[in-house]
């Protein structure tokens, strides 16, 4: 059994003359999360559709567990659930209906249709409002439900498209509590969001798609190194008696391009790999150093750095 | 035993079945139902109650116990009934999921179409038995009234549940193809005309696909309005209409197992989604398209169906038009040779004079192979997004559809054209000449003072041959205008405008010339007009069964109509080969017209 649950392997998407999706290759291992961001319009839910067997490429295929969406769309679709951006559903359902309705459509066996309902309800902590009808539902428990049904016939690989979208933050730390888990059982995801944070806590791996193209992917470390800035941020605290004669011992260092006082603290901003050489100029002068801490890149940063805001 | 399971778990374990079912049982439904029910037979009885000393009603109920006539009343209000609301019922099963934006959901399912659709279906008997239900009290009153047949009405009412699953299958069908409500409304206009004339009094009734002629059997029987010699009996209506219902049944499960063909779809395509900026606000309104064409949803009917017919598609499809068109072929010829060998040949063996036997039998015969020829026009034709695609056949070898479409109209033209040639040879060798009279006469008595002259050989096989070079012609025009336009049935349409006003324009003219002393005085034009009316298909015709009158009687040449036909083909061809490579260019290159 192949070791990759989604191989994209030079994916391509035209409309009309509009390049959606350009030429795109990455995969997911078993068992691992890829996060996509991207703007708006730079073919996340295109990419996405393709993965899930709902368009077709212009060129490149997709394999999802070793099997092409192209030539063996059936079989694909057995082995993934795709959570749309939107919700939809037919008219007047509870929530237990609803699930049967997809339960039936996958043709699970009536005598373990009423458990997996269960299964899914508590999982995605619908369990005791299985009788609560789906048109009165909040959007957070409506973005629960749809994951229950993606999940109600047990893929092994999830796509997720938007799935915190509209949530307040309560709902999508609850949301995120539940991709989690379902990363922890094995399942093999891929989650395309706007909300950066999310991606960055849940994701092990992240995409950031630009005018249908993919401008870097890795995971957050390789990312980092990827978009690091050519200066390094150091933030210093020491003795606010010593911050003036600090900053002056700091700023005849040759490496060092910049230093500024903020908030009782020295920004330092350095082209130099290894910042020991500004520790131990401080204790030669015997500042005493209170702090030492060099500023990470978080996934905000990258993403504005590697896109130049270009939509397709 | 397990397939039989199987079987009945597709009906019972279809999705839309519980849905369905969940919306029958429901308060809303069953007392709208009630009212709308009661309300039509209310109205269907009334007139009965308001004038009970009609001499027609009293005629009736003289020769027919009320108990009965109520019951048929009943039947015939709950297909009335039937007619308006199942189309209507029907009439969400694609849009619904559509408009609820929840159709992609239905395909990542990977539910077989049949499996999705079949619910919807199994679920009008719940409807029948709603409606059944709410008439119980008119039924418990049928009962008190006494004298109703028991065989007759169960029979009547077999009839009603076969016509409510025959409907319920014509609307899925439609519903692949057109909008759902047009579909629905078509259905109704359709059903509601073939529900009118089922009620004729025809001597011999053939609306067999509804159950009025059955229902109304009994009425006409009894007021004696039925022809004891063509009329039949119960059980023959019975069976006639159960074998029509059977027929658009099977016809119409067969067509959704088909499904439409994958086509490519484009935007601003006639189905309107519109998507590309700049686009006005009233362009917009056609975003959503009412019917399915997004690739996503024919995957349905693609993809989600089993491996069988995704290998085998050309061979299914035009495998399956090609047996419809035979059977249908082989049925009307064993009607004719029936007609033929056991009322028409008889008769005339027992002394009977029947001057236009032959007339007639070759008329029929040249009317079976044009509305085959017509019927295999339609079937082997497709519209311009999928002219090019090319489909698996056998063993993974796969075929353009139009040189599908080619090959099997060549085929099954090469074999009526024979049929039509060969089945008036052969019943004249088995069973005219031994009964002593001939098909192929050469001279036909009219009248004691005419004599027709009528070589019925040359009428045969010329007219046989004639009629398959129209119907090349016909098939031409038809692929020409496929390649221009969306809709194969709008291309039929317009070619059979096109083709009539080649019938009709030079046989108008040439009569015009003929018939206006004017212009007949001009002797050039005079001796032009029988030649230009002779272009025409129809003059051609009535030329061949010495139907065009005195003008075209006798040593008038027939090379001006193989001259027009053999034009037609000609310029379809030449217009063709352009229409053709800029499709290709269109089509073959990468698919990137779908929209998103």
């Amino acid at each position: 059994m192949s070791i990759t649950a989604v191989e994209i392997d030079n994916v391509t998407k035209t409309f009309d003359d509009l390049i959606a999706v350009d030429q795109i290759s990455f995969h997911v291992p078993r068992g691992g999360t890829l996060g996509l961001i991207g703007p708006n319009g730079a073919g996340k839910t295109t990419l996405l559709r393709i993965i899930s067997t709902l368009a077709r490429p212009d060129s490149g295929d997709v394999l999802i567990e070793g099997e092409s969406v192209q030539k063996n769309p059936r079989l694909v679709r057995t082995r993934l659930g795709f959570m749309p951006a939107e919700f939809g559903c037919p008219r007047n359902l509870t929530i237990e209906e609803y699930l049967d309705y997809f339960a039936c459509m996958y043709d699970i066996p009536v005598v373990e249709r009423r458990q997996r309902i269960r299964d899914v309800c508590e999982l995605t902590d619908l369990s005791g409002r299985e009788g609560v009808y789906v048109k009165g539902l909040s959007t957070g428990n409506r973005q629960r439900l749809l994951l229950a049904k993606t999940l109600i016939h047990d893929p092994s690989v999830l796509i997720l498209d938007e799935p915190a979208s509209g949530l307040d933050p309560r709902a999508r730390n609850e949301l995120r509590a539940i991709i989690r888990t379902l990363a922890s059982l094995g399942k093999s995801i891929i989650i395309s969001s706007h909300i950066l944070p999310d991606i960055e806590d849940i994701s092990d791996r992240i995409g950031i798609l630009e005018a249908g193209r993919l401008v870097l992917e890795g995971d957050l470390a390789t990312l980092r190194a990827q978009s690091a800035p050519a200066h390094r941020a150091i933030r210093l605290r020491v003795p606010t008696e010593d911050l003036v004669r600090a900053s002056g011992v700091l700023s005849s260092l040759p490496n060092v391009t910049s230093c500024e006082t903020r908030d009782q603290q020295l920004i330092i901003s350095s082209d130099e790999a290894n910042s020991n050489y500004l520790l131990a100029a401080l204790l030669q002068h015997d500042i005493r150093v209170l702090q030492f801490s060099e500023n990470e890149t978080n996934l905000e940063e990258i993403f504005m750095r590697s896109t130049a805001g270009k939509v397709t | 035993m397990k397939a039989v399971r199987r079987f009945a778990e597709l009906f019972r374990n279809s999705p839309t079945f519980g849905r369905d079912r969940a919306n029958i049982i429901s308060g809303i439904t069953i007392g709208t139902t009630a009212l709308l029910l009661n309300g039509v037979i209310m109205m269907m009885i009334l007139p009965l109650m308001l004038d009970p000393d009609d001499i027609d009603f009293r005629m009736l109920t003289e020769n027919m116990e009320f108990g009965q006539l109520l019951g048929l009343i009943l039947l015939g209000g709950a297909t009335a009934f039937a007619t308006v609301l199942i189309p209507l019922r029907l009439a969400s099963v694609f849009m619904a999921p559509r408009i609820g934006r929840y159709f992609d959901q239905i395909v990542l399912s990977g539910i077989s179409p049949i499996r999705f659709l079949i619910g919807k279906v199994t679920s009008q008997n719940l409807f029948l038995a709603l409606i059944l239900f709410l008439l119980l009290p008119w039924f418990v009153l049928v009962l008190s009234l006494g004298g109703l047949e028991w065989p007759v009405f169960l029979g009547n009412l077999f009839l009603v549940w076969q016509y409510c699953m025959m409907l319920s299958l014509a609307m899925l069908w439609l519903s692949l193809y057109l909008n759902e409500v047009l579909a629905g409304l078509a259905l109704l206009y359709v059903a509601a005309v073939l529900c009118a004339v089922g009620c004729a009094p025809l001597p011999w009734q053939p609306f067999v696909v509804t159950p009025f002629p059955a229902l109304m059997y009994s009425v006409y029987s009894a007021v004696n309005l039925t022809d004891p010699e063509l009329g039949g009996s119960y059980p023959g209506i019975f069976l006639a209409c159960a074998a029509g219902m059977a027929t658009v049944m099977a016809v119409s499960l067969g067509a959704i197992y088909l499904g439409p063909l994958y086509g490519i779809t484009r935007d601003n395509s006639t189905f309107g989604e519109v998507v590309k900026a700049g686009d006005s606000k009233r362009r917009r309104r056609f975003r959503f398209r009412l019917h399915i064409q997004r690739p996503s949803e024919l995957a349905f009917f693609y993809e989600n169906r089993g491996d069988s017919f995704r290998k085998y598609e050309g061979l299914l499809r035009w495998g399956i038009a090609l047996g419809f068109l035979l059977i249908a072929g082989t049925a009307a010829w064993s009607a004719l040779y029936f007609l033929m060998t056991r009322h028409y040949l008889p008769f005339i063996r027992a002394g009977n004079r029947l001057p236009w036997v032959a007339y007639e039998f070759h008329t029929l015969c040249h009317g079976v192979h044009g509305v085959a020829l017509i019927l295999a026009v339609f079937l082997f034709s497709h519209a311009r997004n999928t002219t090019y695609q090319r489909l698996p056949v056998i063993f993974g070898w796969k075929m353009q559809v139009s040189r599908m479409d080619s090959a099997a109209f060549g085929l099954f033209l090469l074999i009526s054209t024979a049929v039509t040639i060969g089945i008036p040879l052969w019943i004249e060798q088995s069973a005219a000449i031994p009964a002593g009279v001939t098909l192929f006469p050469t001279t036909e008595m009219q009248s004691e003072q005419h004599v027709r002259q009528l070589d019925y050989l040359r009428l045969s096989v010329e007219g046989t041959l004639a009629l398959s070079l129209c119907g090349v012609a016909v098939y031409f025009l038809q692929r020409t205008l496929c390649l221009s336009l969306w809709m194969k049935s709008m291309a039929m349409a317009v070619g059979a405008l096109l083709y009539l006003a080649a019938c009709i324009t030079p046989m108008v003219l040439g009569a015009i010339i003929m018939e206006i002393p004017q212009l007949s005085a001009n002797p050039l034009l005079k001796y032009n007009a029988p030649q230009l009316a002779m272009t025409s298909p129809v003059m051609f015709f009535l030329f061949l069964y010495q139907e065009g009158g005195p003008f075209f009687r006798e040593g008038l040449s027939t090379a001006p109509f193989y001259l027009v036909q053999v034009s037609i083909i000609a310029a379809c061809v030449i217009v063709m080969r352009p229409l053709g490579r800029r499709l290709r260019r269109e089509y073959l290159g990468p698919l990137r017209t779908e929209n998103k």
